[in-house]
């Protein structure tokens, strides 16, 4: 069984919860933005029409 | 690389059962809403478009080109959603537009509901609990997104009446209910963080202000219950209400902000209402969260607390309690002002800001998912006695109170424009 080291867990104990779904949220929200920059039609063809089955 | 490593918690594979699960709800979801959405389009066309047709040729022949253009337009759409229901003009689909329209039946009640029935009926394994706790918090990606559909008047406009109303009924209400138990005689812990909870946001706020007013962990839970309880019963009556007392999508997204307690249950409500109603209520908890630091101050004052240990400055606070997540919201609006080329806008197609307009849904479904999923009524039983009545007292006082405001201000103040 994988332990977990003493300093990943200090690590993840300097941000609260809060401020780590925040950072994650912005993380992800830049994400989209770049892969919008790369490929917009894509994109909005995946999301709008390919993704429904029904 | 300390940030990066704090980012990830550890053990984070545990997440991966409960979020893929709330993904897979989510897109079964979209997709019976989808599709209802097709036929309740269809089942309009169909009775439309014989009318339009009638409209139009009257409109050609009075040489109006303003009606003619218009109408054509009008034609056109509706023809498009008869054909992508593959159907012809005299056939109907009532059942759709009863479930859809009238019953409002839609990707978030479907989401909320289901995922209520599932957690309380048939149960979920405790495998999947840590991803579904992961899934609610999805919607602030979903919430930064939407800045594409905000320009700087609306914030100024919107913003502005929506911090007056922000600020008016937080420390209201924060205060009453503060009051309220101290002289009823609950404890300091919980009714400061009732105050901040009824307060402000909810379940942020409660967490924020728990350490400063030294709450016991059941007096988070009977506070957290009380919201939790407060905002699933609200969520589902108000939008209801709304349409019965014909509020206004403007209004009732404001009448949301104000009165539905937690971020993720408020902007369910709202988008549950309309787009326009989402847009404003997102713009005015924006404004309602960034406060969430000054009531953690104001409780320090109020109960008169000494620092015991705690750096509970105002900066301090202000630091460790500001969400974060706001700063990407309002940088896309920044950018969305702008009006650059490069990246375009919600409504330019081809264009980077359009592409993420068709996105940002699927993060609130995901959230949506997590929400339903979580709701336990076993903890919301946990909610009991007189902090309970205060908070739930304070907590219809201000839904009441706010729906005056909201309909003395008017639509337009509240408004999002977009920039059209």
């Amino acid at each position: 069984m994988k332990t977990i080291s003493s300093s990943d867990k200090g690590a993840a104990a300097s941000l609260t919860p809060e401020k780590r779904e925040d950072l994650w949220a912005i993380l992800i929200a830049s994400g989209v933005l770049v892969v919008c920059l790369v490929a917009p039609d894509a994109i909005h063809n995946f999301f709008k029409n390919l993704i429904y089955l029904l | 690389m300390s940030l990066l490593r704090a980012m990830i918690v550890p053990g984070w594979t545990r997440i991966i059962p409960g979020l893929l699960l709330c993904v897979v709800f989510a897109f079964v979801v979209m997709n019976i809403d989808h599709m209802l959405s097709k036929y309740h389009k269809a089942d309009v066309a169909s009775t439309r478009i014989p009318d339009l047709k009638r409209r139009l040729a009257l409109a050609t022949a009075a040489g109006d080109k303003k009606a003619t253009v218009r109408l054509g337009k009008a034609l056109k759409k509706h023809r498009k959603a008869l054909k992508k229901a593959g159907g012809k003009v005299g056939q109907s689909w009532s059942w759709a537009t009863f479930l859809y329209q009238k019953l409002q039946f839609k990707y978030v009640a479907m989401l909320l509901l289901g995922g209520i029935l599932i957690r309380n009926v048939f149960g979920v394994h405790k495998i999947f609990r840590p991803g579904i706790a992961v899934g609610r918090p999805l919607i602030k990606p979903g919430i930064i997104i939407l800045g594409v559909h905000y320009i700087w008047s609306d914030v100024l406009r919107v913003g502005g009446a929506g911090i007056l109303l922000a600020a008016v009924f937080i420390f209201g209400t924060a205060i009453a209910v503060m009051w309220l138990c101290r002289r009823f005689g609950v404890s300091d812990g919980l009714g400061g963080i009732m105050g901040a909870g009824t307060g402000v946001c909810g379940v942020s706020a409660i967490i924020a202000t728990s350490p400063v007013v030294g709450a016991k962990p059941r007096d988070m839970a009977y506070a957290i219950g009380t919201i939790l309880l407060f905002g699933t019963a609200m969520l589902f009556i108000m939008p209801y209400l709304g349409q019965a007392m014909g509020v206004s999508q403007s209004q009732f997204g404001a009448w949301a902000a104000l009165a539905i307690l937690n971020t993720a249950q408020l902007i369910a409500a709202a988008e549950w209402y309309g787009d326009e109603a989402r847009n404003t209520a997102v713009l005015i908890n924006a404004a309602r969260i960034m406060l969430i630091p000054l009531i953690v101050v104001f409780a320090v004052w109020f109960y008169g607390l000494k620092s015991k240990g705690q750096d509970i400055g105002f900066w301090s606070t202000m630091g460790k309690k500001f969400p974060v997540f706001i700063l990407g919201f309002f940088l896309l609006i920044l950018l969305n002002s702008l009006g650059l080329d490069s990246l375009g806008g919600p409504k330019t197609a081809g264009t980077p800001f359009w592409a993420m307009n068709a996105v940002y849904k699927w993060f609130f479904a995901i959230g949506f998912a997590g929400i339903g999923l979580s709701i336990s009524i076993d903890d919301m039983k946990k909610a009991g006695g007189v902090a309970f009545l205060i908070g739930s007292g304070a907590a219809l006082a201000k839904m009441i109170l706010g729906l005056i405001a909201v309909l003395i201000i008017g639509s337009q103040l509240l408004r999002v424009t977009g920039g059209q």
